[in-house]
């Protein structure tokens, strides 16, 4: 087992425990506590993300179903420059293992949904057997295209998993158009600088 | 004489504010989805314990995560990129929620007397005078690290049989995160769950035995 520093016995399993016992009992304070203190230990932030599935699951909540567009809306009407110009090598984390040029494929959304922890239990298995499919996304992502797309890719899923599939499609394929559109805007800068030093 | 104080703009405080935004809204497009859910989740939780009717929680929590996303970009100067900010946006959702719980009580004008309070609360209010959460993940690890199996025994006798056997697993057998999970048939999520579900039952059922055989001298 683990051992706990000794400068500070227990202090994870306390976190833990008094993060379950604030869940229980509804506490927002505590619940911030934690959360503040798990701002700077990753294991304690993965265990309160596991934790948190597991009373979704429990309470049966259903996903909110948002359009990644209001998201992205959402982060414009508060920060612009964060949706300015960048550079090349700054490209945002979340598209680092996909090549901008190609379409993304169901793999990529299930390695995608498998790194934010959102698979449910009882659709693990499909991780194995999606995770290196090179099969593109269809245009169209509406719920009926995936539940098709389900079929065609001959796997059981259920019905959460189909609508997490779906958001995870919609927010990857607009994050790559974007980060085209920003790897375009950032060759173009860096061309007509390049011209303007020449000229000077 | 005082000397003035300039306010001067320093660009470089202008580009680390940038930083902190771009971190921040990277972070939000990575984890829209399960920052979402978890307010959802909070949401539920905070409601059903205050003894309050589940309406559309969905719309609460949409409205609720965006005035996280709000407050975080107004006060990204605060933000260590050092931090995860994950559970930094999460607390700042903490936080708004309990101020919706107090505006929802206030609209309602009704104060919740300490008796009508849930069960759970009191016994902790009850408990947390009496016995930490250190002294009593300090006795379990005592009694199963040293060679004192009849205290072992006499704290696994307190608890029902589901929260016995994953004590046993968790303070007897060492099993710990997957291990556990897995001897348990469960994910890690309930796994963590239900042991320190069963640590909160052995911390009352410990205090009421103690309690009882002090009445009994």
């Amino acid at each position: 087992m683990e051992k706990q520093s000794q400068q500070q016995p227990y202090s994870r399993e306390k976190a833990i425990h008094l993060y379950v016992q604030a869940l229980d009992q509804g506490d927002m304070e505590v619940l911030a506590q934690i959360l503040d203190i798990a701002c700077d230990d990753p294991e304690l932030e993965q265990i309160i993300t596991e934790i948190n599935l597991a009373y979704q699951e429990q309470e049966q909540l259903t996903p909110i179903a948002t359009d990644a567009e209001i998201i992205r809306n959402l982060l414009r009407q508060h920060l612009h420059s964060a949706f300015e110009v960048i550079q090349a090598e700054e490209k945002p984390l979340i598209f680092e293992d996909i090549d901008a040029e190609k379409p993304v494929t169901v793999g990529d959304v299930v390695k995608r949904l498998q790194e934010i922890n959102c698979v449910p239990a009882a659709d693990k298995h499909i991780i194995s057997q999606l995770i290196n499919s090179p099969v593109p996304l269809p245009v169209k992502l509406s719920i009926k295209a995936v539940r098709q797309l389900a079929v065609e890719l001959s796997i059981d899923a259920s019905e959460r998993f189909l609508n997490l599939f779906r958001d995870t499609a919609i927010t990857l394929s607009i994050g790559l158009s974007h980060n085209r559109a920003q790897l375009a805007a950032a060759r173009e800068q860096k061309k007509s600088i390049q011209i303007n030093n020449r000229n000077r | 004489m005082k000397r003035q104080v300039r306010q001067s703009v320093d660009p470089f405080d202008d580009y680390e504010l940038v930083q902190k935004q771009q971190l921040l809204s990277q972070a939000v497009q990575q984890e829209w989805q399960a920052i979402q859910n978890t307010i959802q989740l909070y949401l539920t939780r905070a409601i059903k314990l205050s003894g309050g009717k589940l309406g559309d929680t969905e719309t609460v929590a949409k409205e609720i995560f965006h005035e996280t996303v709000e407050e975080a970009f107004k006060m990204a100067s605060k933000f260590d990129p050092n931090r995860l900010a994950r559970p930094w946006l999460l607390g700042i959702a903490a936080k708004k929620i309990q101020r919706w719980q107090r505006q929802q009580s206030q609209q309602n004008k009704r104060i919740t007397p300490i008796a009508e309070l849930p069960l759970a609360r009191k016994l902790k209010q009850q408990n947390s005078e009496i016995l930490s959460e250190e002294e009593i993940l300090g006795i379990l690890h005592k009694s199963s690290n040293s060679s004192d199996p009849e205290m072992l025994e006499y704290l696994l006798s307190l608890v029902n049989d589901s929260y016995r056997e994953v004590l046993k697993l968790a303070f007897v057998d060492g099993l710990e995160g997957e291990s556990l999970a897995a001897a348990l048939g469960t994910t890690k999520g309930t796994a963590y769950t239900k042991k320190h579900r069963a640590i909160a039952q052995l911390r009352q059922a410990y205090v009421q035995c103690n309690k009882s055989s002090e009445e009994g001298r």
